[in-house]
């Protein structure tokens, strides 16, 4: 049988029988692929070697009958070190994998894998504030789903201005005038234009007022994300 | 030391604030060790309880300067809540009952009337005022004696400190003092001999909420005591 | 009398904590990282774990999200007994303890130790 070798990202693992465990893998050409890793049960050390969280392994496998697989090996290529030193690092990581593992129940796309890589870059990167990362995941899920809100246009079709304050209907996923009460504003909308156009954390943490704005915007498109 | 383009002061604040995190842990230890004797015998009670609150008080300093340094960073974003002055003073006033005992003093609560709600950072506030109680218990002119936690109202608002036999502290005194924090051994003379940092730890925690520590009257007694608005929203039931 | 499993990084608090449990009629095993601890469950399956979130290497999550991923584990209580203050752990203390089925958090420097001694007696008695 063919051996396929891929970059993976590990989503979950569980056990399956007396000495093998089941493990979930993102990968860029495959997408999700379920695969048993046989034998590995306790005997190796669990927290090490190619099969670890936050880590991006090469992995060889078989494909199944059934839609498991085999894992043949795996070789640890990089491992996201930082995000296991700070609790709210480790919390968000562990976040962002479970929201990718839904995201990918039934089509998985392979833009996923460079998603979750690019968010352990991030979060290995300490410089970069979380609700930074929040705001920026958060709108590339939305994206890959297909659920962009109107960044040009407000909900009566005119251009967004620069003077106006703005609130967010979800019912035309645009934003409204709202001048007394609005929250959001030019710098808001500027910042998720970068976010849904395709900048890395990296880059946006760079922008003036960057997290202030970030955890201004978080509620809002955790709504999105929710409803969507 | 090699600096990465921070400033000295926040090489030195980065620096502090490493040092006080690390503290907590022989400070823990301490504590545990001291329990442990009681439990197997090995130490009296007066001595664990002496250890104890000195180790306690030392761990209290060190948490609210990690607490202030944390609200001061998130100023923009400090969540507060409506908190009762007086619900908060009677558990200020448990914190420090064994401090207050181990100096053989008397430790009274004084809440005349009800007071409204105000907006403030509870765990802050908190912090900041056993941080106050710890550091004037401490500074007593005297042994025994009567400190007092206490709430009243003045035209300004509602004020909430602790005070004693503190006659000889002026306003001027404690600008003074605060402005020779951590460059003076002893920067407030006047009241205490040793580098007060348990009041200036407090004045921090409450900058970031937007008052101040001031040299407060209260029934013939002086000390130190801040001034909070009672929110205009929000009433108890 | 139960079998506790102690994930604490510092010795001298941990060698407190053994001769403490040991007074109070417990058997008590100690492990000072996460591979140690999950090696240690898996010889001596503990009726609860008493563990410290900031760890040498891999953290207490780490270890949580291993530990939980072992069917037959994932009955065994968990107390966080941890140094990262409560206002730190005010954003993960849900997940802690819905996805990681973490029953208890408490402050360490101030968890005397008769109150975890009683925290757990309670978690092996439910």
């Amino acid at each position: 049988m063919k051996q396929l070798v891929t970059p993976a990202i590990i989503l979950s693992r569980t056990d399956y029988g007396e000495a093998d465990r089941i493990l979930t893998m993102l990968t860029p050409e495959y997408g999700k692929v379920t695969l048993i890793a046989k034998g590995v049960r306790r005997i190796k050390s669990k927290l090490a070697g190619g099969i670890e969280l936050f880590s991006v392994s090469e992995i060889t496998f078989i494909k199944g009958r059934g839609g498991v697989g085999t894992l043949v090996s795996t070789r640890l290529t990089k491992h996201y070190s930082r995000v296991v030193g700070e609790l709210d690092r480790t919390m968000l990581g562990y976040d962002i994998i479970k929201r990718l593992h839904k995201a990918t129940e039934d089509e998985p796309e392979p833009a996923y894998f460079q998603l979750l890589q690019q968010a352990f870059e991030a979060l290995d990167n300490t410089q970069i504030p979380l609700e930074i990362i929040k705001v920026w995941f958060f709108t590339q899920l939305l994206q890959l789903g297909g659920h962009t809100p109107n960044l040009r246009l407000d909900s009566q079709g005119r251009p967004l201005a620069s003077d106006q304050r703005y609130e967010f209907s979800f019912d035309s996923m645009a934003f409204t005038t709202s001048p007394d009460y609005g929250h959001f504003n030019a710098s808001h909308i500027k910042l998720l234009r970068l976010c849904f156009g395709g900048n890395t954390p990296h880059v946006l943490s760079r922008i003036e007022s960057s997290e202030e704005l970030a955890s201004q915007l978080l509620p809002l498109v955790q709504s999105l994300q929710t409803r969507n | 030391m090699q600096y990465t383009g921070a400033t000295h002061s926040e090489e030195a604040l980065r620096l502090l604030a490493s040092v006080a995190e690390q503290l907590k842990f022989p400070l823990t230890s301490i504590l545990r060790k001291a329990e442990l004797g009681t439990l197997t015998g090995d130490l009296s009670l007066v001595d664990a309880n002496a250890i104890q609150m000195h180790a306690n008080a030392a761990l209290t300093l060190v948490d609210s300067y990690l607490l202030g340094l944390q609200l001061l960073s998130s100023q923009q974003s400090l969540p507060l809540e409506p908190v009762s002055v007086s619900s908060l003073l009677v558990d200020v006033a448990h914190e420090l009952q064994a401090m207050a005992k181990q100096y053989d003093m008397k430790l009274e609560l004084h809440i005349g009337g009800k007071y409204e709600p105000v907006m403030a950072h509870r765990a802050g506030l908190r912090a900041a005022l056993v941080s106050l109680g710890y550091a004037l218990v401490e500074s007593y002119p005297h042994a025994g004696g009567h400190i007092r936690l206490a709430v009243h109202r003045t035209p300004h608002g509602i004020v909430t400190g602790v005070y004693g036999d503190y006659q000889q502290i002026n306003a001027a005194q404690w600008r003074t003092a605060l402005d020779l924090k951590g460059k003076a051994a002893q920067p407030f003379t006047a009241l205490t001999g040793n580098a007060g940092a348990g009041l200036f730890v407090a004045e921090a925690i409450l900058q970031a909420m937007e008052t101040r520590l001031r040299v407060s009257k209260y029934q013939k007694q002086k000390g130190l005591a801040t001034t909070l608005q009672p929110s205009q929203q929000l009433h108890f039931v | 009398m139960a079998n506790v499993l102690f994930i604490e990084p510092d010795k001298g608090l941990g060698g407190t904590y053994v001769q403490a449990f040991e007074h109070a009629g417990h058997t008590v095993h100690m492990a000072a990282t996460a591979e140690e601890a999950i090696m240690t469950v898996d010889e001596q399956r503990p009726d609860v774990v008493v563990m410290e979130l900031q760890l040498p290497g891999h953290n207490g999550v780490a270890f949580l999200h291993e530990f939980r991923s072992y069917n037959d584990w994932s009955d065994i209580p968990v107390i966080i007994n941890t140094y990262i203050t409560p206002a730190k752990m005010d954003q993960a203390r849900a997940a802690l303890k819905t996805d990681l089925g973490v029953t208890v958090i408490m402050y360490k420097p101030r968890t005397t130790l008769q109150r975890l001694i009683s925290t757990v007696n309670e978690q092996v008695r439910a």
